[in-house]
Formats: structure tokens, sequence, C-alpha cells
């Protein structure tokens, strides 16, 4: 029910046809769709298990694209540019709408879209409970140690951090502790007027669409809080920050992309990233067929 | 008796009228007063907060003075309710009471711009709309300054020119 209520709430924002079309499809479908498409030319179509699903309704057109983004916008254009730039826009419930098109440049950066070609609506999807099993091996004296999750895209880092924070910010498994969120891309608590639209427990402090190590720094300054965690660690300026949090005492919880263990040593960025010490445990997701296994390494 | 009663009517009527045409002369005034500052809110919190336009008009409405505190409840009733400000603005502003043609054509170009554009392209919008208000109140003030005088007098000349004719 919960995930056809996502599905419903991510189809909001389509033109009036294609939403009513959407909002038709059957219950199992809607509860198990993971994105829905649009482009321009094709049909809409509704992605449900890898395998695209055509929703019917006849061709999309340039002005469907452009009226989805008007909803998807609230009618504000000014208000998402700086998502915009970076090709996609967060929605109400943490779902989020991917562009694609013709894009202008200005100073060698997208400026906006000129024409859109192509809209993808990720339905969010909140697995709760997947980091409890986890969390006695990433605590010590029942406080969460230092950790980083380690994996390569799409394995669910992001999912697993947003529950790791979830819970220890609601006191699960580990004394409740302030969590202070430094969410560059709003991938983590997907903030909307405020508030987070994913569950990332009572007592987080999320701050949004900055770059994660002034968020970080900003954090430290202005919420005080007893773990600082971040998504994708991906510049020097991350770890710099980082490292800094370390010597305020706070425990990080942060993710990083990389193919494989041995990438941690190969990388000069994660190289620094381990020299520095700060993480106290290593977690890697390793897919094995269907399944994902989760590996947790004492880092000396 | 009578007559007299019937001239201290015909010139307090006469009076009246012209004090009606004058204060209609000032209320003129006023509403471009009152978009002029609604514009100049909204101007504002787009420059410093970049807030969603429904939102922001349904802040605006509650601070913003008449006319255009109905204006924006309006905007922000029809925005909320999922139609693009562009095909709902000039019946808005038809509808806002207080906007006379004037007021209503410098208004129109807004509809196409607000919401469509990053904040500089409408506050720039907003800034050439003002511009002209600027220029309609300050021609309407001294309106208000030299016929509204001219009204009250003319009213109560015509009331006793009238008063003379029927004695």
């Amino acid at each position: 029910m919960e995930k056809m209520m996502g599905f419903q709430q991510a189809a909001a924002v389509l033109p009036p046809r294609l939403r009513q079309m959407a909002m038709d499809l059957p219950q199992r479908v809607q509860g198990s769709a993971e994105e829905i498409r649009l482009r321009s030319g094709g049909g809409a179509a509704v992605l449900c298990a890898g395998e695209e699903l055509p929703l019917g309704g006849g061709a999309v057109t340039a002005q469907d694209l452009s009226q989805t983004l008007e909803l998807a916008s609230r009618f504000s254009v000014h208000a998402v540019m700086d998502q915009l730039r970076r090709g996609y826009l967060t929605l109400a419930g943490g779902h989020r709408l991917g562009l694609c098109g013709t894009a202008v440049m200005r100073e060698g950066e997208i400026y906006t879209f000129r024409h859109l070609s192509s809209i993808n609506i990720r339905v969010a999807r909140q697995v709760k409970g997947v980091a409890r099993p986890l969390l006695e091996q990433l605590t010590c004296d029942n406080r969460l140690c230092s950790t980083l999750i380690f994996a390569p895209p799409g394995l669910g880092k992001t999912t697993l951090l947003r529950d790791f924070i979830r819970a220890v910010s609601a006191g699960e498994g580990t004394a409740p502790m302030r969590i202070g969120l430094a969410d560059e891309r709003g991938e983590v608590a997907a903030l909307w007027d405020g508030a987070p639209q994913l569950d990332v427990g009572p007592r987080t402090d999320v701050i949004e669409g900055c770059p994660k190590a002034e968020g970080m720094l900003l954090l430290l300054r202005s919420m005080n809080p007893q773990v600082l965690a971040a998504d994708e660690i991906t510049a020097p300026e991350d770890i710099s920050a980082l490292t800094q949090a370390a010597g305020c005492g706070a425990a990080l919880l942060a993710t990083a992309h990389g193919g494989g263990r041995e990438d941690l040593t190969r990388r000069a960025l994660y190289r620094e990233l381990l020299s520095a010490g700060v993480f106290q445990r290593l977690l890697t997701i390793v897919q094995k067929g269907a399944q994902r296994h989760y590996q947790v390494e004492v880092l000396k | 008796m009578i007559r007299l009663l019937g001239s201290v009517i015909i010139l307090v009527g006469a009076g009246f009228l012209g004090l009606k045409a004058a204060s209609a002369l000032h209320r003129g005034t006023r509403s471009v007063e009152g978009v002029l500052t609604s514009l100049e809110l909204l101007e504002r919190e787009l420059a410093f907060h970049l807030t969603a336009l429904p939102q922001l008009f349904q802040d605006l409405s509650a601070r913003a003075p008449e006319p255009g505190s109905h204006l924006f409840s309006a905007c922000a009733r029809e925005m909320n309710a999922g139609r693009c400000l562009s095909d709902v603005w000039p019946r808005l502003l038809e509808e806002t009471p207080e906007l006379d043609g004037v007021l209503s054509q410098a208004l129109s170009p807004l509809g196409q711009v607000l919401g469509r554009y990053e904040a500089e392209g409408q506050q720039q919008a907003i800034c050439a709309v003002t511009g002209q208000l600027r220029q309609l109140l300050s021609y309407r003030r001294g309106e208000a300054l030299r016929l509204g005088k001219v009204y009250r007098v003319l009213g109560l000349s015509a009331g006793a020119a009238l008063v003379v004719l029927l004695w």
C-alpha cells in the first residue's frame, strides 16, 4: 500500500492525460514500479523489475515534458535552477525527476535545458531495517564507530546509509545520537519545504544543496552533531572536512564508490581517506547472484 | 421651510458627488501604491529566498497591501490546484477588485514571466513593471492633487448654482 501511494505521489507531476493512465494501472504494477519514463516522440512507460511496461496514450509530446517539469517545479523554475543544472529535481515524497535534452551552456557549465527530450521519475523506496543486523558490528560500547560504506554504484549504499542514520538517530541497536547529515544532492533525506521526505530519524539535522565539505563544517559549528554523515566522498575537501570532524570527536558515516576493496588502496583519494585514519570500520557491499552481502572489516 | 431644506439637500448632495469623484482619484493612487509595495515584496522574496511561487504567493497574501493581497491569494489558490500562472493570470487580474484597466495592463506581462525563468529574469520583469507603475503613480498623484480640489469645488459650486436657480 505504501509503495502504491509512493507511485501515485510520483505520478502526480505527470500531465493530467498521462497521470490518469498511471493511476489506472493495476495495483500490482503501481506497487512494484521503480521508474516512470517519458521520451519525446516515444511512449510513456513504467519500469517494473527491470522491464519497461508501456503506459499507453500515444506519443509523448514536448508539451507533455515541459508540463511535467512545470508541475514538478511547482511552476517555479527559479526555485529549482540549481537542481536543474545538475539534471534532476527532488519531488515531494523524495522521488527524483531526471531530465535530458538540449543543454544551454554558460561558462562551461549547464545553465538550463532549452528542449527536453526525456524525463525519468524514480519512485523513492525506503528499505527500513536493512541496517539493523549490521549495527552490532559497527558499534563499540554502545556507540557507533566511524564507518565507511564502500560499494560499486547501484548496490544500495545510499539506502543503507539512510537506514543507518535513521536507526542511530532513533536509538535502534545503539544509544540514540544526534546526527548531522550533509546531503549535497538531496538523495538521503530529500528535503521538501524543509521536511525530510525519507525517514532519517528524529535526531537528524540535514543541510542540503551545498558542497559536502562546507556542509559538514557548518554542521560541526552550528549543530553539535555526535555523528556526521555524508553520501559519496568524492573530493579532497571532503576528506579534509571528515578529518576535522573526527578531530572534534564526532563519529563519521560516509559512503564511497568503488569496484572492490582493492580500489581503496589503488585510488589516491581513497588511499588518503584511509591513511587519515578517521574510519574504524569498513562496510563493503558485494552482489552475489540476486543476493547482496555485507562485509564488515575492522580498520586499524 | 421646505425650500430651505431642499436647498440644503441639493448643496450637500452636490458636494458629496464632488467629494466622491475626488476620493475615486485618491483610491486610484492608493491602488497603484498597494500594487507597487506588493511587487517590491515579491521581488525581494524572489531574490533572497527563491521560494516556489505558490508558497510565496501564499506568504505574501498575508503581508502585502490590497489589491496585491487579493491577487496573490488568488494566484496561490489557482497554482495549488495545479493551474499554470500564465493560463490564469489574465482572469485573476480581471477578477481583482481595485485593479483598473491601466493597472491590469501594466501587470499583464508578468503572467508570462513569473515562475518560468531564473530569479534574475523575473526580477528584471518586475522592475520593468514597477518602473511603469511609478510613472503611473506620479501621474495619478498629480491628477488627484489637481483634479481632487477641482471636483470638490465643482460639486459645491454646482450645488450652490442649482440652489440659486431654484430660488
